[in-house]
């Protein structure tokens, strides 16, 4: 319009994807947690990772969610969505993808992961038993 | 190096090799490409289709046809009826599911049925069969169906770290 100024609309670099936080629903998920990844460290890393970047990437595959009666779980108080990531032969982690922003004054993140619960799977025969020493006989 | 034909489902065949002989043999395989598809298996990715064109485009336009005809089967009341058992059949899984959750599959598989069939992709149809077997097994297992109906008791949100190598 003539006689008003011209202003030109701004446009904002989008941020940097964040990673996201990795929490457990409560203690005794992060006991699980801690025992089973220092069983499989390495497998818990690559999970974590996947968690923490990518938690919604269904591979079609080993990471997915879950469907029916079981695809649906409540964390306080509110609704989720139920996924599962394979995390050794057998074992499953289950989790809750919370996207919702931090609020005013925290840290920038993009969201959290909650570890809703953790399945070990059986362990192999051949496995070593967590928690157990050298037998008898042994210095 | 190793060098092995699989014999497919309906007859068809389709050899797989490595990537690099595949590389270091590519004249020879485009030869063979032209009678049968071929797989480069690699180690650090996704293995690679290689066909050609002519059967790519039959392979999908059958697949077209089979799920406009299903989805029309599944759309009428009275065959519908009929036929909603023979995919439980088909899906041995199925019968896993609680009849809320066996409803609520054929629901989506009708829905994506369509979805793929309006975009000529069919991942997304592979991608909610793989969801609701997970689902169906968990079902199965009355260890892991307990693990998720189990009280959690009070939530309270606690911080977890990256496992140390």
């Amino acid at each position: 319009v003539a006689g008003q100024p011209n202003t030109t609309p701004q446009i904002r670099r989008p941020n940097k994807p964040q990673s996201l936080e990795v929490v457990a629903r409560n203690s005794k998920i992060a006991m699980k947690w801690d025992e089973f990844s220092n069983m499989h460290a390495a497998a818990y890393q690559e999970v974590y990772d996947k968690l923490s970047s990518k938690p919604d990437y269904d591979d079609g595959n080993r990471q997915h969610s879950l469907m029916g009666e079981v695809g649906r779980g409540v964390f306080d108080g509110a609704n989720y969505v139920r996924w599962q990531i394979d995390v050794t032969s057998g074992g499953r982690i289950w989790y809750f993808i919370d996207p919702a922003p931090a609020g005013k004054g925290q840290k920038l993140r993009s969201g959290r992961v909650i570890i809703d619960e953790i399945y070990p799977g059986h362990p192999k025969s051949t496995e070593k038993k967590p928690g157990r020493g050298r037998g008898p006989g042994h210095r | 190096m190793t060098t092995y034909v699989t014999i497919l489902p309906m007859g068809t065949s389709s050899k797989s090799v490595s990537f690099s002989h595949f590389l270091r043999n590519s004249g020879e395989i485009l030869e063979e490409v032209k009678h049968v598809d071929v797989r480069l298996a690699r180690r650090d990715g996704p293995d690679i289709f290689f066909g050609t064109d002519q059967r790519e485009t039959a392979v999908r336009d059958s697949l077209g046809y089979l799920a406009r005809a299903l989805s029309a089967v599944l759309r009428d009341p009275v065959l519908g009826v009929h036929v909603t058992p023979a995919i439980s059949g088909e899906l041995s899984w199925l019968g896993w599911l609680s009849e809320e959750d066996q409803s609520e599959f054929l629901s989506h598989f009708l829905a994506t049925i369509r979805a793929c069939e309006d975009t000529g992709g069919y991942e997304p149809l592979s991608r909610l069969l793989n969801r609701w077997r997970a689902s169906a097994q968990i079902m199965h297992d009355p260890e892991l169906a307990s693990l998720l109906v189990a009280d959690r008791g009070e939530d309270s949100s606690i911080s977890i770290n990256r496992p140390e190598a």
